[in-house]
């Protein structure tokens, strides 16, 4: 044999050899195309609740590894008992008091879960799709959209969390073999893990190789984008992840301001129990920051929109492997309106005292000061709220206090138009506690 | 009498009244007073601020009794 001919079959060995044993996307593919009904989304959980400030606590797992260490040793002498070391490292130091209540009710916390799927209707070109769909499709790219209206009064501001089921995994060892026969003038025998081969002149030629691939962690892409009044969640997959399944993603978001004035009672009864005078009981006013929005929305609605690219296996779908397929891409989009979150997540529990609420509005106590001012007696919790009332049921079934009006600390009691006292009390029917807002 | 009102979670509540119509876009009002109101006609809507939270623009409603 010619040494020229000899080197073009060595040549033509090591790309046959290479090409062959090196993983491939695909074996072919076709020209994308476009079905918008491959897949879909849903928004099957969410909640709202408020947002807690991290606090400034540290504990002894904050410190450094030498730190920790010398801490563990202080906190062992320090208590000797098994139960009582094991409490002393969860302990908390350089502790901030927590305020009881929050004076802003805007920040809150919104998780939400989406489920993407895909058609299964396998081997049936019948279907909605038109495609012949097969085990071995995945979706392999997903964008989601979610938007809200400018005018719903909320806006995004942080992102906290961005988890898929595929976020971090272990796919082990993935091990094939395959064989595969050319029409070439040699023998090529190769096994990757020798890096090395035989070859020699010959009739038919035969190749044969084994692949061991080990990928210890894989990862989707995940990239997330937040504006105002939009989030975005791209993710991409890797060979055979397929991306259906569910998506949670943690964001902070926060209402328009607007401001409203909390009222508290120190001492409506004395040490003994018993209801005190008005004189001796002491009325604060607290400002408090609620959501802003005119109408209270039942449901607060947002556009979810999903673009994906779907890969379909046209052959090749019998093997796991993907290097031997051959596919096509679909690009497809849906979208739909789903309900974000509802007015008992985000309007504050406050109450009131008064009339049952009607189309002309609340009819509530309020508090007259001077300058012709009134501002309403607004409760934080239906708890205060039933404590000033069984005071004000007390100090109106007491006989000096007939026709009196009630003044506390400067303020006196008010009822739509007129000064409150027993017989407007005792009068008007449904005089109960009462949700502030409706 | 004119009574200026603002709406918020459904509720309408009268922050500030006069003899006289006097009030215009762009003024600024304490939101906190809750006033009894007669809403038997509406005079007009204007866009005022708030002395609590300065910034943005409310859309409130003047009557008259």
């Amino acid at each position: 044999m010619k040494p020229i001919s000899f080197f073009s079959l060595f040549i033509v060995g090591i790309v046959i050899i290479f090409s062959c044993t090196t993983l491939k996307r695909y074996n072919s593919i076709e020209e994308t195309g476009t079905n918008n009904t491959l897949a879909g989304i849903d928004l099957f959980g969410f909640r709202l609740s408020d947002s807690k400030p991290e606090n400034g606590n540290k504990t002894l797992w904050d410190l450094s590894a030498d730190a920790q260490s010398q801490f563990i040793k202080i906190l062992n002498t320090r208590y000797p008992d098994n139960e009582e070391f094991f409490e002393a490292m969860s302990f908390e130091y350089l502790k901030e008091d927590e305020p009881l209540f929050p004076d802003s009710y805007i920040n809150k916390d919104l998780r939400m879960i989406f489920s993407v799927f895909k058609q299964r209707d396998y081997g049936n070109r019948n279907n909605l799709s038109g495609i012949e769909l097969s085990p071995a499709d995945r979706i392999e790219y997903l964008k989601i959209m979610l938007s809200i209206p400018d005018d719903s009064g909320v806006r995004f501001t942080g992102w906290n969390m961005f988890t898929t089921e595929y976020g971090t995994m272990d796919i082990a060892d993935v091990s094939f073999s395959r064989s595969l026969e050319i029409d070439a003038s040699g023998l090529i025998s190769s096994d990757k893990k020798e890096s090395g081969g035989e070859l020699s002149t010959g009739g038919k030629s035969s190749a044969s190789s084994r692949e061991d691939q080990e990928i210890k962690y894989r990862y989707i892409k995940l990239n997330g984008r937040i504006s105002n009044n939009e989030i975005e969640m791209e993710e991409e997959g890797t060979r055979e992840i397929d991306l259906t399944g569910n998506i949670m993603a943690d964001i902070s978001l926060e209402f328009e301001r607007f401001p409203e004035l909390i009222t508290y009672f120190i001492g409506l009864k004395d040490s003994a129990g018993k209801f005190n005078e008005p004189e001796r009981i002491i009325m604060q006013y607290s400002e408090v920051i609620i959501p802003r929005m005119e109408k209270v929305k039942d449901t607060v609605f947002a556009d979810l929109k999903m673009d994906y690219v779907y890969r379909n296996v046209i052959k090749g779908e019998n093997t796991f492997p993907e290097w031997d397929d051959r596919i096509k891409y679909y690009r497809g989009s849906v979208s739909k309106t789903v309900p974000l979150f509802t007015s008992n997540d985000y309007i504050p529990d406050f109450y009131c005292i008064g009339n049952e609420k009607d189309s002309e509005g609340r009819n509530i106590i309020k508090m007259g000061a001077a300058f012709k001012k009134e501002y309403s007696l607004i409760f934080r919790t239906y708890k205060d709220a039933s404590a000033f009332r069984e005071w004000l049921a007390d100090h109106f079934n007491r006989n000096g206090n007939r026709n009196k009006t009630v003044n506390i600390g400067g303020y006196t009691l008010k009822f739509i138009n007129e000064e409150l006292t027993d017989e407007i009390y005792k009068k008007l029917p449904g005089f109960s506690i009462i949700p502030c807002y409706w | 009498m004119y009574y200026l009102t603002i709406k918020n979670l459904g509720i309408e509540k009268c922050i500030d009244k006069n003899i006289e119509d006097i009030y215009e876009d762009g003024q600024y009002y304490s939101y906190l007073p809750d006033l009894f109101f007669v809403k038997n006609r509406i005079v007009k809507s204007i866009k005022i601020k708030c002395v609590e939270i300065p910034g943005p623009v409310f859309n409130a409603t003047v009557y008259s009794d």
